[in-house]
């Protein structure tokens, strides 16, 4: 039995529906009981329901064979795991954002859920910044001057401009991303190799 | 100043069964080596860091307890046990060939310490220098196997690979320095997709495309070899699919072929493996807990050129992936009387003194 990490909120329905399509059998009441851990019928998934950012967690400490997660939660993490395919849903972008109005200063204070790689993405370009650490409701920072900037997600772009603010720069693209324990993948070969074939047979 | 009363980040103690199932394993361990002729090297756990640099690369650096010698020179606490190996069978240029050592200790690496990685661990491995031979290879392999299994650890899957595979791509590509730093990274992590990204934006012909997009998926049975055999035609990667199914068909023909598996996407530490490379895992957890491989340049680097093959078990993982053993059940003679003690004592019965607190 290969044990999966599903994340919860927004690409889980998308995951179930990919799933789905890959001709995995999923437990019947799935992303609508409130039971975190439930066996596909064949036995031969057990999928666990984890908050987003704790999949790489879950998969890199082999507590889960497999999971699905964003290219933000993988990026942030840095997990050691293996990474084998991008699962084209879920898309996004990652962006800096701020006030219309908005000056650069020399180090500007940046909000964000992010921390890992809003550091990344100013060292790369030699800016010192100061990087202020939430877990949400990042869209409000600047207005409460709490932040001059913020990084984060954005799908529609409804939240940012109902914040008043604007894109100022793309920092990436994100998707849902497949990722596997690195001892999985030889222990259970066979298995994972199945679901890789059926995943790749998907997406092509 | 709650610090004097905590241990340092990264560092454990271990008390009765635990300390004693970790001496246990050693034990097996020792007796398998010293049963195959391999000799105990005892080695000094601080070294001078460049030692470090030289074998490892500059990047364990930041990864060292490194700290100043009275006379000013850069030491560090041995981040690991095969680098003093390599320097002191190349200074001790008497030694007869092929020699065998085992070797065991605390090694301190600065790591996010985690389930499974702590910053001090516990290495037991051993080192077969001078032999070029693939026998050298089987040898310390049927050790590894051996060891594993006498310390209670019956299902470890152990892929083997090899460095020529990946540096024969690497160089029939004809990519920059930099650009297979990029591909390296992304064959370790499997990265199928990502491969994909790379190639559309270097100039790679489509047949090698279609091959460098699969080449994370060539890991399994030993059919894998053959699907490698069919696309690839560079030499070098040629002549490690050779050596590789030579090895596997061996150990297959000494009964012992069901715990080895190929992965020719194994990439890492590639700079410091020149031939063989294989890990060792195990179903119940969910990391490598050892490994090891040929490592032809690494001796001559300290001054004699001199082929090796070796590996390491983390005990602390090899440990987690085993069933706890309970405390033995035994008997004891329980006194107040020192007389009645030493009498026990002759007979090696074991006692406990009933002491007042």
């Amino acid at each position: 039995m290969i044990v999966m990490a599903l994340p919860k909120g927004r690409i889980l329905d998308a995951s179930l529906a990919f799933l789905q399509g890959c001709g995995i059998s999923l437990p019947s009441h799935i992303g609508v009981t409130r039971k975190l851990q439930l066996e596909s019928e064949n036995g031969c998934y057990r999928f666990i329901l984890v908050k987003p950012i704790d999949v790489p967690t879950y998969v890199e400490y082999g507590a889960s064979d497999a999971g699905i997660c964003g290219t933000d939660v993988l990026r942030e993490s840095a997990p050691d795991v293996h990474q084998p395919l991008d699962l084209q849903f879920g898309r996004c972008r990652m962006v800096l954002a701020g006030t219309r109005e908005q000056q650069m200063r020399p180090s500007p204070r940046i909000a964000t859920k992010y921390p890992r790689i809003t550091e990344q993405f100013f060292r790369q370009r030699g800016k010192a910044v100061e990087v202020i650490p939430l877990s949400g409701s990042v869209e409000l920072a600047p207005a409460l001057g709490l932040a001059d900037l913020i990084v984060d997600l954005v799908e529609t772009g409804n939240t940012l401009r109902e914040n008043g603010l604007v894109v100022v720069e793309e920092i990436m693209q994100c998707t849902a991303r497949l990722i596997i324990n690195r001892a999985s993948f030889h222990t259970r070969q066979k298995e994972i190799s199945a679901l890789l074939d059926a995943m790749e047979r998907r997406l092509s | 100043m709650q610090k004097p009363r905590t241990l340092a980040p990264g560092v454990q103690y271990f008390r009765d069964p635990e300390s004693k199932n970790r001496r246990l394993t050693r034990h097996r361990f020792y007796e398998t080596f010293e049963a195959w002729g391999y000799q105990e090297l005892v080695l000094p756990i601080i070294d001078y860091a460049q030692s470090f640099y030289l074998s490892l690369g500059a990047g364990v650096e930041e990864r060292m307890y490194s700290f100043v010698d009275r006379d000013g020179s850069l030491l560090a606490l041995r981040p690991d046990i095969t680098t003093l190996v390599a320097k002191v069978v190349a200074a001790d240029g008497t030694t007869e060939l092929p020699l065998r050592v085992w070797y065991d200790g605390q090694v301190f690496r600065y790591e996010n310490p985690k389930a499974g990685q702590q910053r001090e661990f516990y290495q037991v491995g051993i080192e077969l220098i001078g032999s070029r031979s693939a026998a050298a290879e089987i040898e310390v392999l049927l050790v590894l196997l051996e060891g594993l299994v006498r310390s209670g650890l019956k299902s470890a899957i152990i892929p083997l690979g090899h460095a020529e595979f990946f540096n024969g791509i690497a160089e029939s590509l004809n990519l920059s320095e930099e650009d297979a730093a990029v591909l390296k990274n992304l064959v370790d992590h499997k990265d199928s997709w990502g491969i994909g990204q790379l190639i559309s934006r270097l100039d790679v012909p489509q047949a090698k495309q279609d091959f460098l997009k699969a080449l994370p998926r060539l890991a399994g049975r030993r059919e894998v070899l053959a699907r490698a055999e069919q696309v690839v035609q560079n030499p070098r990667s040629r002549r490690a699919l050779e050596q590789l199914a030579h090895t596997f068909d061996e150990l297959s023909s000494l009964g012992v072929g069901e715990h080895f598996l190929i992965d020719l996407a194994d990439v890492r530490s590639l700079d410091y493996y020149t031939g063989l490379i294989f890990r060792v895992y195990s179903e119940s957890l969910g990391f490598e807990i050892g490994g090891g491989g040929r490592y032809d340049s690494l001796i001559g680097k300290f001054g004699r050129s001199l082929p090796a093959v070796g590996f390491s078990i983390g005990l602390e993982r090899l440990l987690a992936a085993l069933e706890p053993e309970g405390p033995s059940p035994s008997e004891w003679v329980s006194t107040v009387d020192f007389g009645t003690a030493l009498r026990q004592r002759k007979e090696n019965k074991r006692i406990r003194m009933e002491l007042p607190l």
